[in-house]
């Protein structure tokens, strides 16, 4: 022990020794990564999210190009100079070279027998395209039903699919684009930056009640995102940094420095200022290195996941995590060192001494009711994630699941698929959907020319020459795939549920999923498990953990119990409110992880260290309140206000990760304030002798 | 009456589908072995016959569509386009002409897509290749035009 110290503290005054080099050459590193960084932040994840993943792989493999769908809205009342216009306008977008396809009420078949006279007559398919906007009115206007996919509240969409992102601006109708992808440059980027910065600054002065805490507080916070980030994009130069890796890094930064921070400053109430810094270093050090050992190798190893998002994640905390450690120790107290505070106090010396006599004293009945219902909050959790599929948030506006049947030559065998598929998604959907397929029009070119229509025996050629020379199948044919249109009529139905049910119904063989948004779904769905064992991980990686600092089996079972906690409860509450997992959920749920892993490691180390100087347990819990509570829920309340404070960025992503981190953030806090040390208590307090 | 309506839309339903006199290898090889006489439009692998009358207005729309999807019909498909009068249309004499001219595709263009009246050349006699087609389209039981065959199958 002697020897660790006496290392530390030959360690502390190297670095005091060579402070100006340390800070200096620090200093410049960040400066000079800071002005290379000029790739903005993505904060639209669809291009991480497909790429590596299965169904994206699927039509890469196929050569089959993925198409994005745009949701055009216009109004609508009727009248025959409406009609007439959105016919204009629709035949103009088939024609651009930009537009592969064109899903609107125009674009609807409809076959019927031409006539001539005696012995003269001959099927003609047609679209309201070829009719006059006079008898396109009328036949929408008798067919509402069918229409009204596309018609809502005086309204008509059009849906354009095309390859990339369509510039639609200077359409010659007012209308409404759906959705886009959401661009934001690398300035959009440095305000959101300053935005949480300026936030962080104000809270720490509050905190502290000195503006040297916020300054010191952002002198780390920069150079640890900058490097971090930077590190990223030099390590994976081909990949874009998504901007929830600038708010992992944030977080993992902040909770470093705020352990040594606080320690700093409070010593100095007894010890002069390098005291403090030589007992502040040797405190934290362990906790810390322990933390980041369980955030590189646990949270980190979602580097293995074939998904380039989960990949980019687990490479961020992982460099996150050793910039976050070296900068902690070298760049944090060659920076304290210059420093020092004047009148320091403690704000939570009364609190800590309270909540500790509470805490001590708490009734154990009311704590095992609590653990009881956690643990059948977990079951309950568990049970649904093994028996229910998992509901990713959808694009709520995107209507259309497109995919794309592999045929090479189109045969009767693949009309008998078709009608399967048909016959079984009715009947699993019901009304709530519609379908598109050869095997549709097809039926419907029979049904006109009174033909009997058999899949397996009709004579496809006939049916195929048909809609060739009508232009029914320039849609519907292409380069050896034949393509399937999902229409969702109710809103009701969750799209995620549809794209399962086909990838259970094809089982990976034939059918590709083609259009980006239902890509995005399947993508994220299949990420859902990868993100759940990876958390089970971390989880098993911090009870082993802690069992190595106490060689303590009741502090692992502690570290289980107070980790799985706040998990539990969220994802109690996000299955009764139904809410659908997205990006921003799992990224919530990384940080939630990484927060609670830095509390029970904290926790435990002060309370195990008290306990065996022979502390009542009621000292070691107040010493542990003190010294780690505090920094704990100042540090967790900065970054809950933080999260909060960007629920009032424009930009969705943001907002909502801000929401859930929030609240994760807040149920975390609760834990390691209320439950962990009455764990400690009621598990380790009647010990005889000392732990 | 109801039964008379009855009667005439099952009547109706029963010759929505072509007749088709012989069978389907048979028609096929019928059809094969008549190409000589055929006026042929694009190049592409997939036959098709169609027995089409220049004045019939049902005939002018097919052969409207095959023109207005040109680029995508013309290299999948060929089609042989056997000239054959609805007496109604009295157009024996624009059959000579067509197959006289130099150029029947475009005869035909001009006339069931552009719409333009040329002029006949009257014929007093039937020329050998009109009497082929007939005989043929007897055989098979061509009995309205366009009158499609796609292997060896009518529509």
């Amino acid at each position: 022990m002697r020897n660790k110290t006496s290392m530390i503290q030959r360690y502390l005054n190297l670095l005091v020794k060579l402070r100006i080099f340390v800070v200096a050459g620090i200093s410049i590193l960040t400066i000079f990564l800071f002005f290379n960084m000029n790739k903005p932040l993505l904060h639209d994840d669809v291009k991480l999210w497909l790429d590596g993943s299965q169904e994206y792989n699927r039509i890469l493999h196929e050569r089959h190009p993925k198409s994005i769908i745009t949701q055009l809205r216009m109004p609508y009342k009727g009248s025959i100079k409406d009609i007439k216009m959105l016919q204009e306008l629709h035949l103009s977008m088939q024609n651009s070279e930009s537009i592969l396809q064109v899903v609107s009420p125009f674009s609807h078949l409809s076959a019927n027998m031409l006539d001539d006279g005696e012995e003269s007559e001959m099927l003609s398919i047609s679209t309201l395209l070829d009719v006059s906007s006079k008898d396109a009115k009328e036949y929408i206007d008798e067919n509402m039903e069918y229409f009204k996919f596309f018609l809502e509240d005086e309204k008509i969409s059009f849906f354009i699919v095309s390859k990339d992102t369509l510039d639609l601006e200077n359409l010659p109708i007012k209308a409404e684009l759906i959705h886009s992808n959401v661009t934001t440059g690398f300035y959009d980027d440095l305000i959101l930056i300053g935005i949480l910065l300026a936030i962080v600054f104000i809270l720490f002065a509050i905190a502290f009640k000195t503006t040297l805490s916020s300054l010191m507080a952002l002198l780390f916070i920069i150079p640890t995102t900058v490097i971090t980030v930077s590190l990223f994009t030099y390590i994976s130069p081909n990949a874009y940094a998504h901007v929830s890796i600038l708010l992992i890094a944030l977080t993992v930064s902040l909770m470093d420095f705020i352990y040594i921070y606080y320690k700093w400053h409070l010593f100095q109430k007894k010890h002069a200022p390098v005291e403090a810094l030589l007992r502040s270093f040797a405190t934290t050090l362990r906790p810390i290195f322990w933390t980041s050992v369980i955030s590189v190798f646990g949270l980190g190893s979602l580097i293995f996941s074939d998904s380039l998002i989960l990949n980019s994640i687990g490479l961020n905390i992982i460099l996150s995590s050793l910039s976050g450690f070296v900068l902690s120790f070298t760049w944090l107290l060659a920076l304290l060192s210059f420093t020092k505070t004047k009148n320091p106090f403690s704000v939570t010396e009364k609190s800590s001494h309270y909540f500790a006599i509470k805490e001590v004293h708490f009734h154990s009945t009311l704590l095992n009711v609590f653990l009881v219902t956690t643990a059948l909050t977990f079951i309950f959790n568990v049970y649904h994630f093994y028996t229910e599929p998992v509901t990713i948030a959808a694009n709520e506006k995107s209507k259309i699941v497109k995919l794309a049947l592999k045929t090479d030559e189109l045969k009767n065998a693949d009309l008998v698929y078709l009608e399967k598929l048909h016959s079984e998604i009715g009947c699993e959907f019901g009304s709530a959907i519609s379908t598109k397929s050869l095997y549709s029009e097809i039926a419907k070119i029979a049904e006109a020319e009174n033909l009997p229509f058999n899949a397996l025996t009709s004579d496809l050629e006939h049916f195929t020459f048909m809609l060739d020379l009508y232009g029914g199948s320039s849609n519907m044919i292409n380069n050896g795939f034949t393509s399937i249109e999902i229409f969702l009529q109710k809103d009701s139905v969750q799209k995620s549920k549809i794209i399962q049910w086909l990838r259970d119904f094809d089982n990976g063989e034939r059918l590709l999923i083609t259009d980006t948004d239902s890509l995005l779904n399947a993508a994220k769905f299949d990420s859902v498990n990868v993100m759940f064992y990876v958390v089970a991980f971390v989880i098993l990686l911090i009870t082993l953990i802690v069992w190595v600092m106490t060689l303590d089996l009741r502090f692992a079972v502690i570290a289980i119990i107070v980790n799985v906690t706040p998990i539990s409860w969220f994802f109690l509450f996000v299955k009764l409110l139904d809410v659908a997992l997205s990006t921003e959920i799992l990224v919530a749920m990384i940080i939630a992880v990484a927060l609670a892993s830095d509390a029970t490691v904290h926790f435990i180390h002060h309370y195990h260290f008290h306990r065996k100087r022979n502390h009542t347990a009621q000292m070691a819990l107040e010493r542990s309140f003190l010294y780690v509570g505090t920094p704990l829920g100042l540090g967790n309340s900065i970054l809950g206000l933080v999260f909060l404070l960007m629920m009032l960025v424009s930009i969705d992503t943001i907002a909502l990760i801000g929401l859930y981190s929030a609240i994760l953030v807040g149920l975390s806090l609760l834990t390691d304030l209320f439950v962990l040390p009455v764990l400690f208590v009621k598990m380790i307090l009647h010990e005889k002798g000392h732990v | 009456m109801k039964y008379l309506v009855l009667i005439i839309l099952l009547q109706l339903s029963l010759f929505a589908e072509a007749r088709q006199l012989l069978d389907v290898n048979e028609t096929r090889h019928l059809v094969e072995f008549a190409e000589g006489d055929a006026i042929i439009l694009g190049s592409g692998k997939k036959k098709i016959y169609a027995f089409i009358d220049p004045y019939c207005k049902v005939s002018q729309a097919y052969i409207k569509s095959l023109y207005k999807s040109e680029k995508r019909m013309f290299p999948k498909y060929s089609t042989y386009l056997f000239l054959f009068e609805l007496p109604r249309k009295h157009s024996a004499d624009m059959i000579s002409t067509i197959y006289k001219s130099k150029n029947p595709q475009q005869m035909i263009k001009s006339i069931m897509v552009n719409g333009k009246k040329l002029p006949e050349i009257p014929t007093k006699q039937t020329d050998a290749k009109v009497q082929r087609i007939y005989k043929l389209a007897k055989k098979i039981g061509v009995h309205k035009r366009p009158y499609i065959v796609i292997n060896g199958k009518a529509y």
